[in-house]
């Protein structure tokens, strides 16, 4: 037996000699042993359990402190995501029918810093100041810095260079985040038309909130999706060349004649598709701020007016279709009187006319005759099939409501003949004018591109094709030069312009105004198949040369159309035709 | 025996560790090649969005409408009449020419100065009939009035009202020195600066 090394070993030897002295002795011995020894061993049990719970503190404490960890919220990555939500997100692309860009987003970096992060405020600001020398002096970046915010800001859209320098200083604490920006090529180009977005890169107006409508685009920003998806550009059915020349000429006819305002439409006839759509004064959907300015609504969709004598088109086109109404019925032009109203002519011939002649030189009283021929129900029934008493269904969000009579009355069919006592936008006015010329058959404007296809399948008739030929004679007749028809004005030699003016007198007080006028000339060409219909409005527009002299319709809105046309129909592929024969065309 | 297993065993294992160390680190290779290139990709595809937004800026119809104006002495370009469009048909059939007759003066309209303007080659767009080059070349080399208004898109942005960009350096010409610089090579890089194309084919006559 080896010697016991343990501190227990004594005891056990004793236990032993214990046993071997005399029973009684041993047995009392044994007890004192006995006591001895669990003595011992509660001894050493509390020792062992001393030590376990300093084990058990310890790793409680490990584990303590490994679940604050866990939880702890990290400072780091809450500061990007504040960051992060403060960024613009994507949209995607706006591109015209030829896939020209109308709207597009670009990436900029923008600089942040997290002060809690950064180890010696001065040697950063020292280093930034080597890249950006007027962050060195600016004292709100050095205040940024030293506050224990968790994500400061530092400067938005930085250049390519500055943030590749920045980046190569390796600066603890700054860092960069890629931020989208909207930008608008064309500028005030087609403002009314693509509308524009907010900070957060969020359709605001026009086309922009249409597509945040129609994609969702609202909700997933809302979820914080919109982010990062790779999204397909949206094509419009405008053509940025045609906004371009309808723009323009618009512009130049607003300051000619010291309009107001001025509206230009160009429709495709058969498709309805929007292919420009101006409203004077616009702005540049670039600058947010002026978006919402009150000058600058919508005046095409929104705004709804008298439209004046571009009625006396509807007025003609439903007389006709009714059938009681023929090209060759002859009309007294004397005032009609209703009570104590009076309804005056503008150019009185002082005779009665036939209905081309009522057409062309815009009899209020010959249309009002007409309108009563044919019957107040039918001019409601015609006016209602061409939305004349409803907001167009179309993506833009802006659209007015039309004040349309709820009562049927001689009188107002009478006035509504030669379009007063009713208001309908611009738009309402092109897309109903589109109908007349295009055989008859109406379709609300889209700013989509449509097929043929797709728009025969939609459209409703709402005049038959023989009343759409008569339509048709009457425009090109009232625009050829010589015949003595206000919109003589307009006609481009080749391109078969066919139009209607408008010249109504604006309410001022309550009363008509003899000198405040709103022109419109509605217009289409080329007039033996109908392409596009142009729409001019200009609002109380002047004599050109600033005197007193006359500023209807046909002088400037129709001027204005035929400006506008000479220009697009090259653009549209609108062949010119003369009734010359073959081959002079060359020699011209 | 048993020991040679062993150390055939440990052998194996030890190669096996080898394999597995040398895929991992070939894969995180491969894994931060990716990164990078799909870092490149992204770069790659905001400077070709930036770079389309530039052209449509450069491109505006408003902006060609002005620059023609301005150049009218040099380019003479009027909107287009109606008259000069004419089809096929319109032209007449050409005239019997003598057998005798001298040779047309062939090739490109307006390397031929008199004879182009003298000769009744297109009778259906006479504004079209082409321009003596001699006269341009001359006034291109000295416009009436410098160019340099073109709009790019670092002087757009910097127009447009922001917040945090009160003054400070342009961005203008940005985009051509991120493609100068690495990631970006959008134009094709010239002779001196292109990876060694010819070397490599001289490789392969070797390899033959």
């Amino acid at each position: 037996m080896s010697e016991p090394s343990s501190p227990l070993a004594p005891e056990s030897a004793e236990r032993v000699e214990a046993a071997a002295a005399t029973p009684t002795e041993a047995a009392v011995d044994h007890e004192a042993q006995e006591s001895a020894s669990t003595r011992h061993m509660k001894a050493s049990r509390k020792r062992i359990v001393l030590a376990g719970l300093g084990f058990a503190v310890i790793y409680a404490a490990v584990a303590m402190r490994l679940v604050s960890l866990g939880g702890a919220s990290d400072e780091h990555s809450e500061a990007l995501a504040s960051g992060r939500t403060q960024v613009s997100t994507a949209r995607p692309d706006i591109l015209d029918r030829n896939g020209e860009v109308l709207a597009t987003d670009i990436k900029s970096s923008s600089l942040y810093a997290e002060p809690r992060r950064i180890l010696d405020v001065e040697e950063a600001i020292d280093a930034l100041g080597s890249v950006i020398p007027e962050m060195r002096a600016d004292e709100a970046i050095r205040k940024k810095l030293s506050s224990k915010a968790g994500f400061v800001w530092l400067r938005r859209e930085l250049t390519v260079e500055q943030k590749r320098k920045i980046f190569r200083l390796g600066l603890p604490g700054i860092g960069f985040m890629e931020e989208n920006r909207r930008i608008y090529p064309g500028g005030a180009l087609a403002g009314h038309v693509i509308g524009t977005v907010d900070v957060d890169n969020r359709g605001i107006l026009g086309m922009e909130r249409a597509i945040d409508r129609d994609m969702g685009l609202d909700a997933l920003h809302a979820a914080g999706f919109a982010g990062e998806r790779e999204m397909k550009p949206k094509r419009l059915s405008l053509d940025i060349r045609v906004q371009h020349v309808v723009r323009d000429e618009m512009v130049e006819a607003v300051q000619k004649f010291h309009a107001i305002a001025g509206v230009g439409i160009v429709l495709d006839a058969r498709t309805m598709e929007v292919l420009a759509m101006v409203s004077l004064p616009d702005f540049d959907p670039n600058d947010r701020n002026e978006a919402f300015k009150k000058d600058h609504i919508n005046r095409a969709t929104l705004g709804v007016y008298e439209m004046g004598s571009v009625f006396k088109t509807f007025n003609s086109a439903f007389t006709l279709d009714s059938g009681k109404v023929t090209l060759n019925d002859v009309y007294d032009t004397t005032p009609l009187v209703f009570g104590s109203q009076r309804i005056n002519d503008f150019h009185s011939k002082g005779r009665a006319l036939t209905v081309p002649e009522i057409f062309l030189y815009s009899s209020n009283n010959g249309s009002a005759r007409m309108a009563l021929k044919a019957g107040s129900e039918a001019q409601r029934a015609f006016f209602e099939r061409v939305a004349f008493h409803r907001r167009l269904e179309t993506e833009l969000p802006d659209l007015g409501l039309p004040l349309f009579p709820k009562r049927l009355s001689d009188v107002s069919t009478a006035t509504m003949s030669f379009g007063h006592g009713l208001s309908v936008t611009p738009m309402h006015t092109a897309v109903a004018g589109a109908a007349v010329v295009n055989g008859g058959l109406f379709l609300d404007p889209t700013f989509y591109p449509r097929t043929r296809a797709e728009a025969e399948a939609e459209a409703k008739r709402v005049l038959k094709p023989e009343t759409s030929d008569k339509m048709r004679y009457l425009f090109r007749l009232n625009a050829t030069p010589g015949t003595g028809g206000s919109g003589s004005k307009a006609d481009v030699p080749g391109y078969r312009v066919g139009g209607k003016t408008g010249t109504a007198e604006k309410i001022e007080n309550g009363r008509y105004s003899a000198n405040k006028r709103f022109n419109s000339f509605l217009s289409a060409f080329p007039m033996d198949d109908p392409k596009y219909v142009v729409l001019t409005v200009l609002d109380d527009p002047k004599a050109e040369s600033g005197g007193d002299g006359p500023a209807t319709a046909g002088l400037n809105a129709g001027a204005t159309a035929g400006a506008i046309i000479r220009r697009i129909a090259p653009l549209l592929g609108v062949m010119p035709k003369y009734d010359l024969p073959k081959g002079t065309v060359a020699s011209n | 025996m048993m020991r040679m297993i062993n150390f055939l065993l440990i052998a194996l294992m030890l190669i096996g560790a080898g394999i597995v160390y040398d895929l991992k680190f070939e894969a995180e290779k491969a894994t931060a090649k990716v990164a990078r290139i799909n870092r490149k990709i992204d770069t790659e595809r905001d400077a070709i969005a930036t770079l389309k937004a530039e052209w449509s800026l450069l491109n505006q119809p408003k902006r060609l409408q002005e620059l023609t104006e301005r150049h009218h002495a040099y380019l003479e370009l009027d909107p287009l009449a109606p008259t000069q469009i004419g089809s096929i048909d319109d032209i007449p059939f050409k005239p019997a020419v003598p057998a005798d007759g001298a040779p047309r003066p062939a090739g490109a309209p307006g390397t031929t100065t008199a004879a182009a303007a003298a000769s009744p080659a297109s009778p259906a767009s006479p504004a079209l009939a082409p321009r003596p080059s001699s006269k341009g070349s001359v006034k291109l080399a000295q416009p009436e009035r410098a160019t340099d208004h073109a709009v790019t898109i670092g002087k757009f942005l910097d127009r447009l009202p922001s917040s945090g960009r009160a003054g400070g350096p342009t961005t203008t010409g940005s985009i051509p020195k991120a493609s100068s610089s690495g990631p970006m090579m959008l134009m094709p890089l010239p002779p001196s600066t292109r990876p060694a194309t010819p070397r490599s084919s001289e490789q392969m006559k070797v390899i033959r």
